[in-house]
């Protein structure tokens, strides 16, 4: 059966006059008028083999896929986990590859089941392998095509293209686990309904700020179910409270924020622009689970921008990843992977700006402009910590850690906590790259002529040359004589 | 009164080489843009790979032989030793200098008057061009050292050395390649043929041996770095040359040409140009210039057979100057341009030479550090301007002999 949970995180101190109306069948949720501070859902709904819209045999050779799609409209969630490069951002396992064969049909797998799901076209060249997964990313976010989840589709959040989608075909029935993050709009009604197919449960939380920390969050509220075999039976006389479970849980987050913005802007130096981050360095992480920790710069590279290892490393830091194109020379026409994944870790954790040089790859003529203009993702810049009591981190039901997935995640062990910062609006890495505005044809010709002329000049002189030397060892000889 | 010697030029040239060393060490520590050149971070990482046993060829966009990074290991011994092959190229662009002086001094010509071999040795000792190469980490000095030694040697008439020399050079980088035929046929009025019939007559024991000896050397080599490196090493030190696309702007007059050919995947077969850019280079460099000049002053024929070939090249950078450079000192003490008579249109070439880079680093200077797009309006004509400079000093130099 499908599942679909449903999170409501409300960011006031009360739930009172937040469920207008519950009954065994469906909940009401009135927002409040308060733009600045929106109520977040988090909406996750598993669905079984019999539930995706496709043969198994399809995907035989997909052991897991991720995507994680990220369109940063929703801003330090301390609750749920959403914190990766913004765009799409795409891992794929292969499982039983073993041939050439299998390798080409794998990736003609992965290009239908993305096809399906995103509407995109990732040719087998255009991945980049990372330390356990092939990875694709794209700076442009991505709307999932709802046809594939038939009957969940009606509960999913068609607008929302902040979402993590796990589809999973290890043991050859495959899930898909879709999670999605969304604002609910102020001042509205929003209700979720009983569907005989799905197995609802529908959380609304406060945060209890008066005994929560950063690193132990308390979430009261309530939650209630919608569910035909589980269902309250319905009775004379039975009150709103009979359908609703008083609920309070600790979660120990793995990714939090601190108080501190970064702002990411590109200083422009011609084919050579520097990246550049500033933000104020936060080096008093209070809270008691913290063991140490250093700071992090990670960022997805555009293939029209080069990152040089040898000289780019930025000062007082180590490369510590760096999957993906490492051609130091080729146009990016030539490239054809999507880019490169880069990860610094410096030493000094007080550091409050971060800078390295990129070099911009030469881009395709183009006769309509003449520059092309390059958009990159933002980089992540976080604490990256070890902490005490680490088992709990991932008893948090809203934890993202996966075996595949997550950006840096991956690059870090179970233990790590990440302190985010947060990018200003003024933030943004974009690249005029100029290209040729020309046409080959004229190109062609004039240096045809010129190559034409500058050997005619040379064998000119050169005959005349030859003939004088001749013509004066002749005379030479005729004197001798 | 006080008499400048070529010992007084030598020290001053050491002291300018010191000068501009300690220079780059200040603005590598405190500026901006470095003086070390990419290239030396290039050779000093490869050498890093050898010193650690591996293979130089892990360095991404090492392409010279694995002996210029054998030689520069010392630089990954300690942050003390970084420069130490700073010091080699200093060195050989040193021993270059001095090898030029005493050419200048054996010259089939000789009578050239001391304050004039001075000057004319001053072009390359004292030339702020050439020390800035070396300098900031340019090799180029090392090969020049090999060329320079090979041709000293032939002007000693002791072939083997010189053949030895060439051979080395050759594997070092393949263009000196071209000078064989001149050599060849510089030496084939030496010594009696082996067969008095026309063509054949050219073939004599000096030739032979030259020729045989030096392509033992280079073979041998190759040989012994295919052992070492395998394929890698035939890729990336000669075979890449032949089928690389510099997209990236320099000076050739096939750049931006094959900027556009780079984007498209099928071109017409007429604008193919750049697959025949050797003809014209190789026949020019060659075979015609050393028809014309090899037996009449083979030094003067080196000079305008490397000219001619960079003018063609279907990548030019700066340093690709220093080859001809190391025969400029001999080609004036031959030509008539260094004479009163001509001096003014010798002026006027070099001022042309200046000029015709000058608007081209004009154009890279906007597209490389302001963003500009001038690869169509700026570069192309820029450097068809440059190419046909570079035709016509040739024309003169050819000329002034």
């Amino acid at each position: 059966m499908i599942k679909q949970r449903t999170t409501i995180f409300n960011p006031k101190d009360t739930n009172d006059d937040v469920v207008s109306k519950i009954t065994r069948e469906k909940i009401v949720i009135q927002t409040d008028n308060d733009e600045n501070e929106p109520f977040i859902l988090e909406n996750k709904i598993t669905l079984p083999s019999s539930a995706i819209a496709t043969t198994v045999n399809q995907f035989n050779l997909i052991k897991q896929l991720r995507i994680q799609s990220n369109d940063d409209s929703i801003k330090n969630d301390t609750v749920f986990t959403y914190k990766f490069s913004n765009g799409v951002n795409v891992y794929v396992i292969p499982k039983n590859v073993e041939t050439k064969k299998d390798q080409e049909q794998f990736f003609e797998q992965v290009n239908v089941l993305l096809n399906s799901l995103l509407g995109i076209d990732v040719k087998t060249d255009n991945w980049i392998k990372t330390i356990n997964s092939l990875y694709y990313h794209d700076d442009i976010s991505k709307r999932l095509d709802l046809t594939w989840f038939q009957d969940a589709s009606d509960e999913i959040q068609d607008s929302s293209e902040t979402y993590d989608l796990v589809f999973n075909n290890e043991d050859g029935n495959p899930t898909i686990v879709l999670k999605q993050l969304t604002y609910l709009p102020p001042s509205e009604e929003f209700s979720i309904s009983l569907n005989e197919k799905v197995r609802k449960e529908v959380g609304l939380f406060i945060i209890d700020k008066h005994i929560s920390t950063s690193d132990d969050i308390v979430l009261s509220g309530l939650r209630v179910i919608f569910d035909k075999e589980e269902q309250v039976p319905a009775e004379e006389g039975s009150k709103e409270e009979d359908y609703i479970f008083k609920t309070l849980f600790h979660i120990k987050p793995r990714h939090r924020f601190i108080d501190s913005t970064s702002t990411s802007s590109i200083v422009k130096n011609g084919l050579h622009p520097i990246l550049k981050s500033n933000f104020q360095s936060f080096t008093d992480i209070q809270e008691v689970d913290i063991l140490e920790c250093s700071l992090y710069y990670y960022i997805n590279l555009n293939k029209s921008l080069i990152f040089d290892k040898y000289q780019s490393i930025p000062s007082g830091s180590s490369l510590v990843v760096h999957n993906g194109v490492s051609n130091l020379e080729l146009p990016e026409y030539k490239i054809t992977e999507w880019g490169s994944e880069i990860l610094f870790e410096f030493n000094n954790i007080s550091q409050d700006d971060i800078e390295f040089t990129l070099h911009s790859r030469y881009q395709s003529p183009n006769e309509i402009q003449n520059a092309t203009v390059v958009n990159n993702s933002l980089p992540e810049i976080f604490y990256g910590c070890n902490v005490k009591d680490d088992f709990l981190l991932d008893k948090s039901p809203f934890d993202s850690r996966l075996e595949i997935g997550g950006n840096y995640e991956r690059y870090f062990t179970d233990n790590t906590v990440f302190y985010h910062l947060t990018h200003t609006p003024q933030s943004s890495v974009t690249i005029d790259v100029p290209n040729a505005t020309g046409s080959i044809e004229t190109i062609s010709t004039v240096t045809l002529v010129s190559v034409l002329f500058g050997v005619a000049i040379i064998i000119y002189t050169l005959l005349g040359a030859f003939f004088n030397g001749h013509r004066n060892s002749v005379t030479f000889e005729k004197k001798n004589e | 009164m006080f008499q400048l010697s070529f010992n007084h030029v030598l020290i001053l040239s050491v002291v300018l080489r010191i000068g501009f060393f300690l220079f780059g060490l200040y603005q590598d520590k405190y500026m901006t843009v470095k003086y070390t050149d990419i290239d030396y971070v290039v050779f000093s990482d490869a050498a890093c790979y050898v010193y650690n046993g591996e293979s130089p060829y892990k360095r991404e966009t090492y392409r010279y032989t694995p002996l210029l990074s054998w030689i520069l290991t010392p630089n990954c011994w300690s942050e003390q030793t970084y420069s130490f092959g700073k010091f080699i190229f200093m060195f050989s662009d040193l021993i270059t200098g001095y090898i030029i002086s005493k050419l200048l001094q054996i010259s089939k010509t000789s009578k050239i008057s001391h304050s004039k071999a001075l000057i004319l040795s001053s072009i390359w000792l004292l030339n702020p061009m050439v020390i800035t190469i070396s300098t900031r980490g340019s090799s180029e000095s090392v090969l020049t050292v090999m060329i320079m030694a090979s041709v000293y040697f032939l002007m000693k008439d002791n072939i083997f050395i010189s053949a030895l020399w060439m051979g080395l050079a050759i594997h070092f980088k393949i263009y000196p390649i071209i000078y064989l035929t001149a050599i060849a046929y510089y030496l084939s009025n030496k010594s009696k043929p082996f067969i008095n019939i026309p063509i054949l007559n050219l073939l004599n024991v000096k030739n032979i041996q030259f020729i045989l000896v030096s392509l033992s050397v280079f073979s041998i080599l190759n040989a012994m770095m295919y052992y070492f490196y395998g394929y890698e090493f035939l890729f990336e030190s000669y075979l890449y040359h032949l089928v690389r696309i510099d997209h990236r702007h320099n000076f050739s007059i096939y750049n931006v040409l094959l900027y556009y050919k780079s984007s498209i995947t099928t071109p017409p077969s007429f604008q193919d140009i750049e697959k025949f850019a050797f003809i014209p280079q190789l026949f020019i460099s060659a075979v015609a210039i050393p028809l014309v000049f090899a037996q009449r002053d083979i030094i003067s024929s080196l000079f305008l057979q490397t000219f001619a070939f960079v003018t063609f090249n279907k990548v030019i950078t700066s340093q690709y100057f220093i080859w001809f450079l190391i025969f400029l000192p001999h080609f004036l003490s031959q030509s008539s341009l260094t004479s009163k008579k001509f001096a003014a249109k010798g002026i006027f070439l070099l001022i042309l030479w200046i000029i015709s880079q000058g608007s081209w680093l004009y154009f890279a200077y906007q597209l490389e550090f302001l963003g500009i797009s001038t690869f169509d309006h700026g570069l192309f004509y820029a450097s068809i301007f440059f190419f046909l400079s570079n035709c016509y000093i040739l024309g003169q130099f050819i000329n002034s002999l």
